[in-house]
């Protein structure tokens, strides 16, 4: 009855006249919008907005009536007017949507490369990045808050040690990510970005999700199904490689392997240095994937990974004359499952098996490594409406590490008749992890996500509960501000935790991560600065009686900019770091700088493009001293001279027909022939020292890929 | 009471479901004269009307279809007038919509193809992520073969991605001429239905004659560009740009 009066009124309403709707709209920053979609829901009767935001709508209907205003990137309103005689005039002022606020971006930490939200680096970016030899973690070295201690790859973030940055691949944890792995890392990381489809890198104030680390998280996804079937071949001064991609069911099947060999004895006969080594640097590795999508939501990925790595480095020091040998291998098999059920249920589940061995030799120290990880990890994600998500996930560890050393008992003392200790660990412990969080949109300006990740580790027995809490409040379009705090725990390695060389006891190690960040985003220009504050507690420290405790502590802060630009033709970006890290910590009996607290920290990366498929990059990079010991107990209380390094890198890319592409590079490197000093070796008493400097001066690289 | 009460329901859900067949009609209308025009604000317009269809709250799936052909037109708008950030906006939402339409009815493989060409335009508004979305769109593709194997404009969408991919990337013009032909034969049997897509016929010819032109074949392209406006005599493209200059 009532639905028929109001036919009936509205039928006398047409009968009456017309009515006139009319307005002007604007965006909660004040400027008018164009083009706003304005109309009644009852009839759908409406207009658009003029490019100076106003509207009119002429009517039949009088009366209460909904008028619904809609535009892109912004909240839709239903406005309740009372539509009368002659004409209505409104003001409408519409709110930013959160769809356009970048979501899930709380990435106090994270400093970006790639458009692509969640997105750290693509391919081409580290292909890119000249001085980067297609390496990710030199890379991502460009970026502010990664120190580079020397020529390697090694990972130092905001002042944590390099072994407190945990790199994971499909969920699956690489425990020793590096080729020709050192004690600082590494000289490249193990995985080619060819291998790649995204990269994930934060320096701190990281999720819930990622736990036992202190400091860093590179999380990587291996390629997913290929898109056609191809076969690329790679020739450079170093180099070969054979990578074919088969799909054996479009959208079904797909199966990729690639192989490269490195030999470095043509690189140095070219560019001079072979004396340097007894056993010139070596690898070959090697991997498969597998892709068997099951249905649209779901599919299965089998990935394995194989390095084999060998070097031999001629050493003069004041004690010992000889060379350091090393070889490494790993294997890495992940088979991970994803899914995503009607419900809109995200489920990643893996099984993986990653496997490493070294065997190292200088003078009187040596070294027999076995470590191996069994781990599951599944994750679940779940939307619950536009502005709630949730997240939570479980991971069991199983970690094994074998270790026969022999080493000296004074550092610089390798000679044959200095004194020594020996290690022999056969530990076993199995770790769990168990974590939730929410992806709130608080407010329509401020998002957050709320975690808490709890740790166990079996034996010891050990339990630790860390939360976390990211913010990032969106003062205009272009600004935000962003907030990151909460608790880390990463469990002292295998040789500290041994029942007889070490201590069984040790606490799980701790940091506090404070980070104030603030942003500006626009078309062409995106800058980025970032205060922190890290304190630690719970450090390993050696110990007189009980080998080693959980009595040492430290600190970090600094200041990151990271400032990046985007033309057509040329791009590049600049980052600086401002670091102090100190720490009483291992053989450092007090509170003194680290081996990494590099204080200023300078890069800037430029790349241009030529007609498309020419492309030219250059890297600056300075750096001042890092710490050295002069002296017995004198730790760290002097400084090494700046470094700098320039590098060029150039390509060119032809296309032929039948999808047939060569891409031809080359790069010079150390373009200045700096000789950077990295650090001493010194005899026993201090009284003499050798300068530790730059493998390569300026050299060259050069090479070609075909893909057919 | 009852019976009245149903008899009144089936009227005006009948009426609805007429009204909206009617505004999916006038929508089509709309921005097909305003494509014939190149006018961002009919353009604009006509999104509004199919926007204003969808709080009708019926064939959503289709609706969503349509806002994203016609935010397509506007990208192409955008991009002319170099205007990126407004192309990358109407992406997004395009890429929203189709993803909508795809939930509603995964068996529509028109909207796969436009969400695989969509996602082929955010490479162009952001070439470095072409590693990420040239296998996604490739990916979409080949789900709207598996859904419409025979359906023209998925081919004519494919023919046109493939012009302006390189062939090293699986594409080049050899590839485009084969979609496009293939978008030819399957036109013929394109759908009667009025309030489906029944664009493209023309722009197949078009592109074709495009092609034909760039390789120096000049009467071909001609003749092709004649076939275009025999099927479209308002294909302004071809009556005001192409013919003229190949012509000249």
């Amino acid at each position: 009855m009532k639905r028929f009066l109001l036919i009936v009124s509205g039928s006398i309403s047409i009968l009456l006249g017309q009515f006139n709707v009319s307005g002007h709209i604007q965006s909660d920053e004040g400027e008018s919008l164009s083009y706003v979609n304005v109309f009644f829901i009852d009839d759908l009767e409406g207009t658009i907005s003029d490019t100076a935001g106003d509207f009119s709508i002429e009517t039949s209907m009088g009366g209460e009536r909904v008028l619904r205003i809609s535009h892109i990137g912004f909240e839709q309103i239903d406005l309740s007017i009372s539509v009368e005689k002659g004409m209505s005039l409104i003001n409408v002022v519409l709110s930013k949507s959160f769809m356009e606020m970048d979501p899930v971006t709380v990435s106090a930490g994270s400093f970006t490369m790639a458009d692509e939200e969640g997105q750290t680096l693509t391919t081409m970016d580290v292909v890119t990045t000249a001085g980067a030899a297609a390496d990710i973690f030199r890379a991502i070295q460009t970026f502010p808050g990664v120190n580079q201690v020397d020529e390697g790859a090694g990972m130092y973030v905001r002042g944590g040690d390099v072994s407190e940055t945990t790199v994971i691949l499909d969920q699956a944890t690489i425990s020793h990510p590096y080729k020709y792995e050192s004690d600082t890392g590494g000289y490249f990381g193990m995985i080619s970005p060819f291998l790649l489809s995204g990269t994930y890198f934060s320096s701190g104030g990281f999720s819930a999700k990622y736990g036992n680390v202190l400091s860093g998280v590179l999380a990587m996804e291996s390629l997913d199904m290929p898109s056609r079937s191809s076969i690329n071949i790679g020739v450079g001064l170093a180099a070969i490689s054979l990578g074919c991609a088969w799909v054996a069911s479009p959208d079904k099947l797909g199966i990729q392997f690639s192989g490269n060999y490195s030999d470095t004895k043509y690189l140095f006969k070219v560019n001079g240095g072979e004396d340097r080594f007894q056993k010139m640097p070596t690898s070959w590795d090697g991997n498969v994937s597998a892709v068997y999508k099951y249905s649209p939501k779901g599919q299965f990925k089998l990935f394995h990974y194989s390095n084999i790595d060998e070097i031999g480095v001629n050493v003069e020091s004041p004690s010992f004359n000889g060379v350091m040998l090393s070889d490494n291998g790993t294997d890495l098999t992940n088979l991970q499952w994803r899914h995503l059920f009607s419900n809109g249920l995200m489920v990643k589940s893996s099984l993986s098996l990653n496997q490493f061995n070294q065997g190292m030799s200088m003078g009187i120290f040596s070294q027999d490594m076995n470590d191996s990880i069994w781990k599951w990890r599944t994750d679940l994600s779940y939307t619950i409406s536009e502005n709630v998500k949730v997240n939570a996930g479980i991971i069991s560890d199983d970690l094994r590490t074998d270790l026969v050393m022999t080493y000296p008992l004074d550092e610089n003392d390798l000679s044959d008749s200095a004194p020594k200790g020996t290690y022999d660990i056969d530990y076993q412990t199995r770790h769990y992890g168990v974590y939730a969080e929410t992806e709130l949109n608080l407010t329509r300006r401020l998002f957050s996500i709320i975690g808490i990740r709890s740790d166990i580790l079996d034996d010891p027995k050990q339990k630790e509960v860390d939360p976390r809490l990211s913010l990032n409040y969106r003062l205009s379009d272009t600004q935000f501000f962003k907030l990151a705090t909460g608790l880390y725990h990463q469990y002292p390695k295998a040789q500290y935790r041994d029942n007889y060389n070490g201590n069984p006891n040790l606490k799980a190690m701790a940091a506090t991560h404070a980070i104030f960040g603030y942003e500006y985003k626009a078309k062409i220009t995106n800058l980025k600065i970032e205060l922190y504050r890290k304190n630690y507690t719970n450090l390993v420290l050696e110990d007189s009686v009980a080998n080693f405790t959980n009595d040492g502590r430290g600190f970090a802060y600094g200041a990151d900019i990271f400032l990046k630009g985007d033309l057509p033709l040329i791009s590049g970006w600049v980052s600086y770091s401002y670091l102090r890290s100190e720490r009483k910590a291992l053989d450092h009996l007090r509170v003194v700088p680290t081996n990494y607290d590099i204080n200023h920290n300078l890069t800037a990366a430029l790349k241009m493009s030529i007609a498309t498929v020419n492309s030219l990059g250059v890297t600056y990079r300075y750096t001042t001293g890092k710490p050295y010991t002069p002296a017995k107990d004198q730790w760290n209380s002097k400084r090494l001279p700046p470094m700098q390094r320039l590098d060029l890198s150039m390509s060119r890319v032809f296309f032929y027909p039948n999808d047939k592409m060569l891409v031809i590079y080359g790069a010079v490197s150390n373009v200045l022939d700096s000789q950077n000093v990295y650090g001493y070796l010194y005899s026993p008493d201090y009284s003499e020292r050798t300068e530790l400097k730059s493998t390569h001066g300026r050299n060259i690289y050069f090479g070609f890929s075909f893909n057919i | 009471m009852n019976k009245i009460m149903i008899t009144i329901l089936t009227i005006l859900s009948f009426g609805f479901s007429q009204s909206i067949d009617k505004m999916i009609i006038s929508g089509k209308d709309q921005i097909e004269s305003a494509i014939q025009h190149w006018n961002a604000q009919e353009m604009l317009t006509s999104r509004a009307h199919f926007e204003r269809a969808l709080s009708l709250e019926k064939k959503g799936w289709l609706i969503h279809y349509y806002i994203a052909y016609c935010n397509d037109n506007l990208v192409n708008y955008w991009m002319g007038k170099n205007e990126m950030d407004q192309a990358k906006t109407y992406i997004n939402d395009g890429i929203n919509h189709l993803e909508s339409s795809i939930k509603l009815n995964e068996q529509f493989g028109e909207s796969h193809a436009m969400l695989s060409s969509l996602y082929g335009r955010k490479i162009a508004v952001m070439p470095w992520a072409a590693m990420y979305y040239g296998p996604k769109s490739g990916k979409i593709m080949g789900k709207a073969l598996e859904v419409e194997p025979e359906n023209p404009r998925i081919h004519l969408i494919m023919g046109i991605s493939a012009y302006h991919t390189p062939v090293a990337f699986g594409g080049g013009s050899e590839k485009a001429k084969t979609h496009l032909n293939d978008a030819i034969i399957f036109f013929e049997n394109d759908t009667s239905d009025p309030i489906m897509p029944t664009w493209g016929h023309s722009d197949a010819y078009t592109w074709l004659g495009i092609i034909e032109q760039e390789s120096g074949n000049k009467s071909q392209a001609k003749s092709l560009y004649k076939k275009a406006l025999d099927i479209n005599p308002n294909n302004t493209r071809v009556s005001n740009r192409l013919l003229p200059a190949l012509n000249k």
